[in-house]
């Protein structure tokens, strides 16, 4: 440091330092996990050290081969959002796996056509499913995140 | 006309739980219970027909409404059809195999899935039980290439070969026609499936599951029928792509 900051560093260290906070916020009230807590604070600690020090960058991507400290940053936001695309996309087609299920629970529950086996001895299909508490085969994990 | 119909449904009657069974051995005396499973979505004006046309011989014929905006379960059920309704459409593959479910759960012997559009012929399903009842095969898939495909589009047949010659290289089966939605098999084969292809997909996804449970799979003709409604109706050529797509991707990350 030394001299005095830019205005882009200004403000961009103050948005750091407000989202520092909101994830450490959430992660008291419990609403992040441990995992992601850490990873995103360092995240945006190692994006404040970067903006503060913008030699520091150079000095790494020489390292790595690289001309740019800009270039370098640009690098690994992009890996970076690649990864984090392909995470959520898992997530949601888990969660249309699950959408899934739980429609097709309620369709072989449902009363229209169990009406005629209910009489059945040992129960209708509503009520053996109930019981079985069994989760369809295509949910082979809890459903629980 | 009238013997022509009854000797057809002499025939069908040897895989059916309904009327006198036909001394054929080695059949006799069993009665086996037979279900046809249709998936549909929007297909109140094909459905009555096609539900009609097959209770008559088939009486145990389950309609998966997948999440239909219009009164596909009501002329279902009106023409003597059970009927599951998905609250949300979640695709073909999803539907099929709620109505899977559903049949080993009722205890069915046989399934026969069959198309709600109109497309496909009822005189083929007896064509299609016969290897399963004679305990020759566990699976038996219609295929249109060994029998007849009225009226499809050129680019719609191009199209199905090159999903033939993929599926081929991908289960290894020496299948002619990868994307029918005729099928029978057995109880037992049923059990073996898990299919998580919720949309298009699932024709791939049913032939590698009962490749990978080396099942023993036939295939006989049937004739497949398209009208301007079931083309109106059916997919995109283009929805090939999302095939595709699904396919890999659910190799990929099996859930």
């Amino acid at each position: 440091m030394g001299q005095t900051l830019n205005y882009f560093q200004v403000f961009s260290l103050l948005v750091l330092v407000v989202l520092i906070a909101r994830v450490l916020a959430a992660h008291r009230r419990r609403s992040v996990g441990r995992g992601p807590t850490i990873l995103w604070t360092s995240l945006f600690t190692a994006a404040s050290i970067a903006i503060l020090y913008p030699d520091l960058t150079i000095v790494v991507a020489n390292f790595l081969g690289i001309q740019r400290g800009a270039d370098l940053v640009l690098y690994l936001s992009v890996l970076g959002m690649f990864f984090g695309f392909f995470l959520v996309y898992t997530r949601l087609r888990r969660l249309e796996s699950h959408i899934t299920s739980i429609t097709r629970e309620l369709a072989l529950r449902s009363v229209d056509s169990a009406a005629a086996l209910d009489d059945a001895p040992g129960g209708g299909r509503t009520d053996q499913r109930a019981a079985a508490g069994s989760l369809p085969p295509s949910v082979r994990k809890p459903l629980v995140p | 006309m009238s013997s022509d119909r009854s000797s057809k449904k002499a025939e069908a009657l040897n895989v059916s739980n309904e009327g006198p069974s036909s001394r054929q051995p080695p059949v006799a005396e069993e009665r086996h219970h037979v279900r046809i499973v249709i998936a549909a979505y929007n297909e109140a004006k094909s459905i009555g027909a096609v539900v009609a046309s097959l209770v008559p011989i088939y009486p145990d014929v389950v309609v998966v409404d997948d999440g239909s905006t219009d009164d596909t379960g009501v002329v279902a059920t009106s023409n003597g059809a059970s009927v599951f309704r998905h609250i949300l459409n979640r695709g073909q593959g999803a539907a099929l195999q709620t109505g899977i479910i559903a049949a080993l759960e009722d205890g069915a012997d046989y399934i026969v899935t069959f198309d709600a559009d109109g497309q496909h012929e009822v005189d083929d399903i007896a064509r299609l039980l016969a290897p399963l009842v004679a305990g020759e095969a566990d699976v038996c898939l219609g295929s249109r290439f060994l029998g007849s495909a009225v009226a499809m589009p050129l680019l719609r047949r191009w199209m199905l070969r090159v999903a033939v010659l993929f599926t081929r290289a991908t289960t290894g089966l020496p299948i002619t026609d990868a994307h029918n939605g005729m099928r029978a098999f057995t109880r037992a084969a049923a059990e073996r499936l898990d299919l998580r292809q919720d949309r298009m997909a699932h024709a791939s996804e049913i032939l590698d599951q009962f490749a990978s449970q080396r099942l023993r799979i036939r295939e006989v003709p049937v004739t497949v029928r398209y009208s301007a409604y079931s083309l109106d109706k059916g997919q995109r050529t283009s929805g090939a792509f999302r095939v595709l797509f699904d396919y890999m991707i659910g190799k990929w990350d099996r859930r």
